[in-house]
């Protein structure tokens, strides 16, 4: 049924049918990269610059790189490096660019139970474990959610119920359910700025908490569908002057800082 | 007689079994056909197989003017009066004039055309109510209204009078009878009573188990029935075997003739009485006699009880041969 | 409870001053919900008509399908749909993913059944007899059908306003199709979700009231002409 459906609608145009005659790529990024309002400032002048329309899709990191592989996007911006580098390394790929960065802050309530302020992250977390104090994650595939779970590794601790509470929402949701709870949690610093919800930053600046974005191409090998034109001009952009100095400028009105810091042409912050 | 619609060979089934079949039957111009028979006879369906209505499986032609008609023509030169009173949203008045609509007329002409119908019916005065507020006998007069404002050729009614009082029964039977008197119109009067069929036919049909048993003038067929089923049809119910009556055939007679304590020439009965039951004016006693037991009429109630021994008088006019062979009489 | 006076201070403000974002969305909503309930409605009635007056085979299985319908999840219709018109799909050379003609065929999804079933329900109202008295007045098929539904037509209005309610107040199927895309596939139900997680509470009330005012006032319009 839902095939006959689709071809009579299609076959009458349909009553708002996309633009048409103009290039569109679908872009695969972040719930949190959305959530900041950088795209809202960036893809229009993408477009105006390259002619080409953007879609940009927000899903998790996950969801994002299941769509590169499966060549549904043409264009991935994400923060998920582990993800990321095993996507490459399968070989669809295009080019892998770094964009820009900015960092997770470990929050929690402003009384901090477990006495991590100021404390090495992995010392934090193990703090956190052994007193059992409330933990609310993401859970949900997330950059922020890898990051998360490679925190707890390197801390050699396994989370676990009851103190640990997996939302399998965003960065808002999670973060108001751990201000609810009286709990710790992991936010990139972008969200917090935006919904601090009541919660104080207690470690931050650890090289463990760096929050890198890369923009990855899908090629045809992923799918014959896929725009590498549109790919190629939209990671050229993006690493491009105009779109770096956007990036740095994004957020000082509103929070007195920037979200960001552009990277591009940079060797990676988070190697060495 | 020129029939203005008729059948040949109509056979209607259903699940495999013959409900119907009249190999032959013809109606003319501004006749009444009443079609008698009782509950379950076919009476119904051979109303619809002669308008193609509803889903019916059947064979066999029907005929217009003397020619084999399709669908579409039958449908164009009917009328139907079902017999539950179907009406739709709306006023008496727009109720009347839907046939018209149904067949493509304006709006303002079709209200035009079946105002004086109402009139005819007796509920001009109620043209402009909600058809939903109506009694069942006002319902049912709009009803034929509707029917007869599309002037018809061929009317056919399914028992129009079912389930009205009697007071408003007599009232539609004598209005009914007026207008469709001088009308061009073939009526189909289908009924299970044959005081309706006394009423309005010229011609009675009496129809059992999906066949024809006996076709002809009212009077006739209500007085002379051909075979058994035929005579208690028409309401002589009293079946007299010849081993009781001392005649060589089959008779039977109308419980309203058989008395009870009556003298007078004819039949008399011996018997013993089952029930007394009073009835207002007539009291109705149940005897048991040799022929079976026999619903009579008493002229004097007083002084029986079940048991009592009494003779049942039948007048030699009352009696009415039946010929045992059932064959179908046309008269 | 200031948020929710703050959203109702915000959807006065966003309507009255013609906010173009708010008004565009509102837009969208309409047409993409409009147009599901018109093809779930050709699609719909004339099953449902065919089951209430019908006696063929497999007629009551198909009412409890359409029954059961009613309570599909429009996350998995979204998701269903979303499959068939991904570019690795069976008709994902339409490239209608993320645009507004794939989130009325969702809706449009969704739609159906509740039209099925309502519309079956309807008709079954009527007496039985209805259409063969109406052929008994020299009324075609076509029109005795015309003239039922136009008896029923309360209850078929009914079914109609039932199933755009179902799928303009949706946000499962919406978001997985049309991607939730600012200015293109954004819609009342999704543009709430997305200013929820952001924090902004009064926009998402704001953006909930807006659809109520918008379902209310359609079917203040379908009402007042049923009722004619």
């Amino acid at each position: 049924m839902v095939l006959a459906v689709v071809l009579a609608v299609a076959a009458c145009g349909g009553p708002a049918a996309g633009p048409s005659g103009e290039r569109t790529l679908i872009l695969a990024t972040t719930t949190s990269t959305q959530d900041s309002g950088l795209l809202d400032e960036l893809l229009p002048a993408f477009t105006e610059a390259t002619g080409w329309a953007v879609k940009p899709v927000a899903v998790g990191s996950g969801q994002a790189i299941e769509m590169g592989r499966r060549g549904e996007a043409d264009v991935l911006l994400v923060h998920s490096p582990a993800a990321e580098e095993e996507y490459v390394a399968e070989g669809t790929a295009g080019r892998r660019l770094l964009v820009m960065h900015n960092d997770f802050v470990l929050l929690g309530p402003e009384d901090d139970p477990a006495g991590v302020r100021g404390l090495p992250v992995d010392e934090a977390m193990r703090r956190i474990a052994e007193t059992q104090a409330v933990f609310v994650s993401r859970g949900d595939e997330s950059g922020t959610h890898s990051r998360e779970l490679s925190l707890w590794e390197e801390a050699g601790v396994t989370p676990g119920a009851p103190w640990y509470q997996e939302t399998g929402q965003g960065m808002g949701a999670t973060l108001r359910v751990a201000a609810e709870k009286g709990g710790y949690t992991l936010a990139d610093r972008g969200t917090y700025l935006t919904q601090s919800a009541g919660l104080a930053v207690l470690v931050e600046g650890d090289p463990g908490l760096l929050n890198v974005y890369h923009v990855i191409e899908v090629t045809e090998r992923a799918g014959e569908r896929v725009q590498p034109e549109g790919a190629a001009a939209f990671a050229d952009w993006i690493t491009g002057q105009d779109a770096q100095r956007r990036i740095g400028e994004f957020g000082w009105e509103t929070y007195g800082q920037p979200l960001f810091v552009p990277d591009a042409g940079k060797p990676d912050p988070t190697a060495g | 007689m020129t029939s203005r619609i008729g059948c040949r060979e109509l056979r209607v089934s259903a699940r495999g079994r013959e409900l119907l079949r009249v190999p032959e039957l013809d109606v003319a111009a501004g006749e009444v056909l009443a079609v008698l028979g009782p509950n379950g006879a076919g009476k119904s369906t051979l109303l619809r197989a002669l308008g193609h209505l509803g889903h019916l499986h059947r064979t066999g032609d029907v005929l217009l003017d003397g020619r084999v008609a399709g669908p579409r023509e039958l449908r164009a030169a009917i009328a139907a009066v079902l017999q539950r009173p179907i009406l739709r949203r709306g006023t008496v008045a727009g109720n009347a004039a839907a046939g018209l609509r149904l067949r493509g007329v304006g709006r303002a002409e079709a209200r035009r055309r079946s105002a004086p119908w109402l009139d005819a019916l007796g509920i001009g005065h109620l043209a402009e109510r909600r058809a939903s507020t109506l009694s069942g006998g006002e319902a049912q007069r709009v009803a034929i209204a509707r029917a007869l404002a599309v002037a018809p050729r061929v009317l056919l009614l399914d028992e129009p009078f079912a389930g009205l009082d009697a007071t408003s029964r007599a009232d539609l039977l004598a209005d009914l009878r007026t207008v469709l008197d001088g009308l061009d119109t073939a009526t189909v009067l289908v009924t299970h009573d044959r005081h309706e069929a006394m009423a309005l036919a010229g011609r009675t049909a009496l129809l059992v188990a999906g066949r024809i048993r006996q076709l002809g003038p009212t009077a006739r067929v209500l007085d002379q029935p051909v075979d058994l089923d035929c005579a208690r049809l028409v309401g002589f119910t009293n079946v007299l075997p010849p081993a009781v009556t001392g005649r060589p055939r089959l008779a039977a007679a109308r419980p309203e003739h058989c008395v009870v304590g009556g003298d007078g020439d004819g039949l008399r009965i011996p018997g013993t009485v089952r029930r007394v039951v009073p009835l207002g004016a007539a009291t109705r006693v149940d005897v048991d006699t040799e022929a079976g037991t026999l619903a009579c009429r008493s002229v004097d109630a007083n002084g029986l009880g079940p048991g009592a021994p009494v003779t049942v008088s039948v007048p030699e006019a009352a009696l009415r041969p039946i010929p045992t062979n059932g064959a179908f009489v046309a008269t | 409870m200031d948020v929710l006076v703050d959203g109702v201070a915000q959807a006065l403000s966003l309507l009255f001053s013609g906010d173009q974002e708010t008004w565009a969305i509102t837009l969208l909503t309409l047409r993409v919900s409009l147009g599901a309930t018109l093809i779930a409605a050709l699609v719909g009635a004339p099953i449902g008509m065919a089951i209430a007056l019908g006696s063929f085979p497999g007629r009551r299985l198909l009412l409890a399908a359409a029954n059961t319908g009613m309570g599909l999840p429009p996350v998995v219709v979204g998701l269903v749909v979303t499959v068939l018109l991904w570019r690795s799909g069976p008709l994902g050379s339409l490239g209608l993913l993320y645009t507004p003609t794939a989130m009325v065929v969702a809706q449009a999804v969704i739609a159906t059944p509740v039209v099925v079933a309502l519309v079956a329900a309807a008709v079954q109202q009527v007496d039985r007899e209805f259409l063969v008295q109406m052929q008994g007045l020299g009324a075609t098929r076509l029109r005795a059908l015309l003239a039922l539904a136009a008896e029923a037509r309360l209850p078929l209005l009914a079914a109609a306003m039932a199933a755009f309610g179902a799928v303009v107040s949706e946000v499962g199927a919406a978001q997985m199709v049309g991607g939730n895309i600012a200015g293109q596939t954004r819609v009342l139900t999704t543009a709430a979700v997305l200013a929820t997680s952001r924090g902004e509470f009064g926009l998402a009330i704001a953006f909930g009231l807006v659809l109520l005012l918008l379902a209310f006032a359609v079917n203040v319009v379908v009402t007042l002409a049923g009722q004619r």
